[in-house]
């Protein structure tokens, strides 16, 4: 599994780093345990979870009682009243060559260089 | 609690004040358990008290009626008194759980690694007799023939943090409480009092800024400040360029007993975002 895409941080933005669990339902990246809740039977990274679940009062067992919960939700509010864009710090913005294969029906190949690589053919044009 | 946390903890409450310099994980590890520390007090406080006013209730005045075989029952709640005037002794200000703590766990990740955080909070209360700075004159208003204002002021916070982008933010808050006193005396001889509380809270934020990383475009001037916005200024001090913010936020509280009218970390990291958002890339000059 690829690498958490979570981006942690207030002022600038870095990847999480730590080892992917799951992908999330809504935005499709690669998340760790710590960055990831699950909502409705699905996995929603932190920042999807946030922003789609109502504030939930930090009384009693849940993501109330989480640090990394609680300062998402503070990140989301501040960043929503401010209207601020953090620096990112990070390997990469979007997603690279790499991830993009794992969607690929070759992608089974190992080994194989050219694997995930669309080859397109004169022939595969077609006169409109 | 990790044996060295509690050693580093043991000398912050018998000061009643966390000062010096430790690194980012400590910091966030005795805040941590400050906060276990001070909502443990309030559970026993609160008990305590149920005990002193149970016990009053059910033996201290039966005694004087002559029932004396409530004798230990009254003695108990004496005990419960004197336990209850010793645990309201250990008392931390709730903010820092409340503003302190959130504001440290949000800027976590922005913390340079293994950097030193210069730390200076208060934990007693603000209307502690520690830092009541003026008692003003008696006075009537109105239904209440005797009224006094108190006015406490203190720093609460003082914050140096190395961030991981190379910048040094520097955060301070200061506040100033005014509590007013009304005493009256209702038709049964019975004595009221009420309290109001007024609080103005100042921060003011200071980045010095890694120029090799940023630059700083100076914000358009703004005509009327709204509260939590800060005020920004760009100066250079000692060959650096250093980004300053100061903002109040005033607050009131009527209730008695609620003199902890917490600041809220979201103005303050809202109002440090704006600082931010006045740096630019270096490369973009």
């Amino acid at each position: 599994m690829a690498k958490c895409k979570y981006k942690v941080g207030l002022l600038n933005l870095q990847d999480c780093g730590k080892e992917g669990v799951t992908v999330c339902a809504s935005c499709n990246r690669p998340v760790c345990g710590a960055h990831s809740r699950i909502h409705e039977r699905s996995t929603l990274c932190l920042e999807c979870f946030v922003n789609k679940v109502p504030e939930q009062k930090d009384k009693g067992p849940g993501p109330g009682e989480d640090a990394e919960y609680r300062a998402a939700r503070r990140r989301n509010l501040i960043y929503g009243a401010t209207a601020f864009h953090p620096y990112y710090f990070g390997r990469s913005r979007s997603y690279g060559y790499d991830d993009y294969t794992y969607f690929d029906d070759t992608y089974a190949a190992a080994g194989d260089p050219v694997a995930g690589k669309e080859e397109i053919e004169p022939a595969d044009f077609q006169e409109s | 609690m990790k044996k060295a946390t509690h050693k580093l903890l043991d000398p912050i409450l018998r000061e009643h004040k966390m000062s010096g310099t430790w690194k980012a994980d400590d910091v966030r590890n005795i805040l941590q358990e400050l906060e276990t520390y001070d909502i443990a007090v309030a559970r026993k406080k609160k008990i305590s008290l149920a005990v002193c006013i149970i016990s009053f209730v059910v033996a201290i005045v039966p005694l004087f009626v002559g029932f004396f075989y409530l004798l230990p029952l009254a003695l108990v709640g004496i005990v419960f008194i004197f336990l209850f005037r010793r645990y309201r002794s250990f008392d931390i200000d709730d903010q820092v759980r409340l503003f302190v703590k959130p504001m440290v766990e949000s800027l976590q990740y922005d913390v340079k690694k293994d950097a030193y955080i210069s730390v200076d909070i208060e934990l007693l209360p603000l209307d502690n007799n520690k830092y009541l700075t003026n008692k003003g004159e008696p006075y009537a208003a109105g239904a209440y023939p005797k009224c006094c204002d108190y006015t406490y002021k203190r720093d609460f916070l003082k914050l140096k943090i190395p961030l991981v982008d190379g910048n040094k933010l520097a955060i301070g808050v200061d506040e100033l409480l005014t509590k007013t006193e009304k005493t009256k005396t209702n038709p049964r001889g019975k004595t009221k009092t009420k309290y109001k509380y007024a609080k103005k809270t100042g921060y003011s934020l200071e980045l010095k800024v890694n120029t090799e990383r940023f630059s700083v475009s100076r914000p358009a001037a703004v005509n009327k400040i709204a509260e939590g916005a800060p005020e920004i200024n760009v100066a250079k001090k000692d060959g650096a360029t250093v980004v300053t913010g100061s903002f109040t936020v005033k607050s009131k509280e009527k209730s008695a007993g609620k003199a902890e009218i917490c600041s809220d970390p979201v103005i303050l990291l809202g109002g440090l975002t704006q600082l931010y958002a006045a740096l630019k890339p270096a490369t973009t000059k």
